[in-house]
């Protein structure tokens, strides 16, 4: 009844905000509705939503208000959680709630927000907050930032609190530092240093837990825990001429971290992060390198997966957007990997173009995890037809990353993707995908054919046929019929599906989808 | 002197020494015994409000009997310093329970099955009527486990083989723990009292004097489900200034962390 009252002061504070100088009120909605439809056939079964429920929805309606005379911006964010399979996706979660709010004022050189605080510290190794809904993925922290502009070129900021958990916190506090700045050195070169230091500090009941299961070990395996850990990096972007190298070198101190045998050990962390571009037009090269080794940064030890994570670590393989091609990810190794990544595009002709993918991750052992070749081009023919083609060929080390399986899956997967422009209006496009694949589910043949009413309509229907099955008795079809509606700023969706079970990653972050079948709908508006 | 170097926590780096520890199955569950509180006060000998402490936890044996199991820890408030001269019955285990239940702020307090309650910032009460209330409370509620605790005993030797089973009776997480406490009844010395003189000969109770466990408790077993039995023989070994007719052995299963409470607890006199 409280957070109803706080909604409707504040709502109507906007309003009367509103009419008060240079102010703007906006938002958002997104909202999801699924109806779940039993299929033994494809294993989605068995789970409360496909026996009981039946149906879920999430929802999120963000609120913002901005007042550039004040200099001050402030939100309000409703979750909502009816059955929903997005938290767990093998249990339904309902809850209602203030997911997010915050304030932030500027005040001369400093600004100062608090609430529900998204930010990061360089590439986001030491310290990362931030929203992937997809994933259920929403680490902000509940504190303050103080963020002072030193000069021109110079920030510092400081950022302390406790780090989202769903609708309540983790009990231990994050502190943390960041000082950047910008350096131009001459007319083409110019570079963008930065410091960070991060500190976690264990509460008293997790360090209860951890001393227990400490204490369950033979002797030789026991230590003494620690309350604080420190991370802390050095970066820099260097832009010369049409080069830009980025690195950072962070590390952090001993702490309880969980082994790869689910034991607690103490151990330091570090991680290696370097990245080159090349860029001019027509002509674009990267060459990146990461070594990550035990930088299990999390608000304890005692949460896994991707909860508590402080920490985020930059994904060495590309993201791939064609549904087979997207079929193996691999997850950032915090406790140990080692990746090398090179990509090239290139324009060929001004209606061609190339691009080349390899990706090569091991553990420190030297022991493959991932490597792909990816390879695409794009033919265009003037405003009325596009070809895009590509072949994708990768090894994934499906033990390592999905802890089941076999050690290696091969696949190889041609794919083509044709638009056609029928008039100004109307677009028709197909995809055509294979995947070869001797593991695992086995092969796969993927078609879709969509047809685009812009600005407004959009309609698709697609299949992913497992025709050499290995893990059902029988070929599956996995349909899917969608379409789109869009006008102004909503856009509605409705479709029905069979998916397969399989890895979503999104930035080298990873969780295990299992099977859907059933009808989803969808709203998106902005305001 | 200054330093910024971080204290860890307590740790036991040296593990039990078990005679026995073995785990298995048995769905020919046995009838459910009644819920046992336990009720750890933490208190100190210079402390002048702790003789109201002692007293409201003698009037809470007397009106719910054998049903509650009462402890008395020395902790580390500065009022549980002892006087020159007399023994320190503050243990190390003692003070971390105390430190883990929010006990180390102000004496008397006590702590119930180790819950927090709503409204309370940490688990132990400091309104010596919630205690009887609370306990009243938690004995209404059934115990997933029955605790069967035994103690062997050889005076010549000051050796006692103190004997655990524990039968779960319903599925129960697996973060809990086994802790056993080695209490001493009826110690004399000196205690503070509310006029702020000093009895020199007042009568301690059930005072926690040792721990056979670490202070938070060991695992039971990685998996506690329904029908699990866990049976654990330690040897202890009864150091000489106890006096032997006057030590309890106390056994209690619980969980740990978050959601911390007491499920069932056992006593047994050590002869």
């Amino acid at each position: 009844m409280r957070f109803k009252k706080l909604l409707f002061v504040l709502f109507i504070l906007a309003i009367e905000l509103q009419g008060m100088g240079q102010s703007n009120l906006s938002g958002s909605l997104e909202a999801s509705h699924k109806i779940f439809l039993r299929d033994s056939a494809i294993g989605a079964f068995g789970l409360p939503v496909y026996d009981n429920l039946l149906s879920g929805s999430e929802a999120w309606l963000t609120v913002n208000y901005s007042n550039v005379e004040w200099k001050l911006n402030a939100g309000i964010r409703l979750d909502l959680y009816n059955n929903s399979n997005l938290i767990n996706p093998t249990g339904a979660y309902s809850k209602v709630g203030i997911g997010r709010w915050f304030v932030d004022k500027e005040i001369g050189k400093l600004l100062v927000s608090g609430g529900y605080l998204y930010d990061q510290f360089g590439s986001g190794i030491t310290f990362r907050t931030y929203e992937e809904r997809s994933l259920a993925i929403d680490n902000a922290l509940f504190g303050v930032l103080a963020k002072y502009q030193i000069n021109e070129n110079w920030w510092i900021k400081g950022i302390t609190g406790q780090m989202k958990n769903r609708f309540s916190l983790y009990e231990p506090i994050i502190k943390g530092i960041n000082l950047e700045g910008y350096q131009k050195i001459s007319k083409k070169i110019s570079m963008a240093p930065g410091l960070s230091f991060v500190n976690r500090t264990l509460d008293q009941q997790n360090m209860d837990i951890i001393v227990s299961t400490i204490e369950s070990y033979p002797a030789t395996q026991r230590f003494v825990p620690r309350y604080n850990v420190y991370a802390y990096s050095v970066y820099n972007r260097l832009d010369f001429g049409a080069f830009s190298w980025y690195f950072e070198l962070a590390a952090k101190s001993h702490e309880a971290i969980v082994n790869r045998d689910g034991l607690l050990v103490d151990r330091p962390g570090t991680v290696y992060y370097t990245s080159m571009d090349y860029s001019q037009r027509g002509l674009g090269l990267s060459l990146q390198f990461k070594q990550v080794h035990n930088f299990e940064l999390r608000t304890s030890p005692n949460e896994t997966l991707n909860n508590g994570l402080i920490t985020f670590i930059p994904p060495t393989s590309r993201s791939n957007t064609y549904i087979l091609t997207a079929r193996y990810n691999p997850a950032s190794q915090l406790l140990g990997e080692r990746g090398l990544r090179f990509d090239l595009y290139k324009k060929i002709r001004k209606n061609i173009d190339l691009k080349i993918n390899l990706s090569h991750i091991a553990d420190l052992n030297s022991h493959l995890l991932y490597r792909e070749l990816y390879t695409e081009f794009t033919y265009k023919q003037g405003h009325k037809w596009k070809l895009l083609g590509g072949l994708q060929m990768v090894d994934y080390n499906q033990i390592v990353y999905e802890l089941k399986g076999d050690s290696l899956i091969r696949s190889i997967v041609p794919f083509i993707d044709f638009l056609y422009r029928i008039n100004r209006r109307k677009s028709l496009r197909a995809e055509l995908q294979y995947m070869a694949n001797k593991e695992d589910f086995g092969s796969w043949i993927y078609a879709l054919i969509e047809f685009n009413i812009a600005p407004r309509w959009s309609f698709s229907l697609s299949d992913m046929y497992n025709f050499k099955p290995k893990k059902t008795p029988e070929p599956l079809h996995y349909p899917t019929v969608f379409a789109s509606y869009r006008h102004g700023g909503n856009r509605f969706t409705l479709s029905y599906a069979k998916q397969v079970e399989g890895i979503v990653c999104t930035g080298g972050v990873c969780r295990f989808e299992p099977a859907f079948s059933g009808v989803r709908f969808t709203v998106s508006s902005t305001f | 002197m200054i330093s910024c170097t971080e204290i860890g926590p307590p740790i036991q780096l040296q593990p039990e020494v078990r005679l026995l520890d073995t785990s298995y199955v048995d769905l020919n569950l046995p009838p459910a015994d009644y819920k046992k509180v336990l009720i750890e006060e933490f208190t100190g000998v210079n402390c002048s409000n702790c003789p109201k402490g002692h007293q409201t936890m003698h009037d809470i044996e007397q009106i719910f009997g054998d049903s509650v199991i009462a402890v008395s820890i020395q902790n580390d408030n500065p009022l549980a310093k002892p006087f020159d001269a007399y023994p320190d019955w503050r243990i190390e285990e003692g003070i971390q329970i105390s430190q883990a239940l929010g006990g180390s702020f102000a004496i008397p307090c006590a702590s119930v099955d180790r819950v927090k309650y709503p409204g309370q910032n940490q688990v132990v009460l400091y309104s010596r009527n919630a205690w009887k209330t609370y306990t009243d409370q938690e004995l209404h509620r059934s115990s997933p486990c029955n605790i069967e605790l035994s103690v062997n005993y050889d005076p010549s030797l000051r050796k006692a083989i103190v004997h655990v089973k524990i039968h779960f009776l319903s599925d129960v997480d697996s973060s809990n723990n086994l802790s056993i406490m080695v209490l001493e009844d009826n110690l004399v010395a000196p205690q503070r009292l509310p006029d702020n003189s000093v009895d020199s000969n007042y009568v301690h109770r059930h005072t926690l004097r040792d721990m056979i466990t670490p202070a938070m408790g060991s695992t039971t077993a990685s998996s506690t489900e329904r029908g699990r039995v866990v049976i654990r023989d330690y040897e202890y070994r009864v150091p000489d200034d106890f006096n032997e007719d006057e030590v309890i052995i106390v056994a209690f299963v619980h969980y740990i962390g978050v959601g911390q409470r007491i499920l069932q607890a056992a006593s047994a006199a050590l002869r």
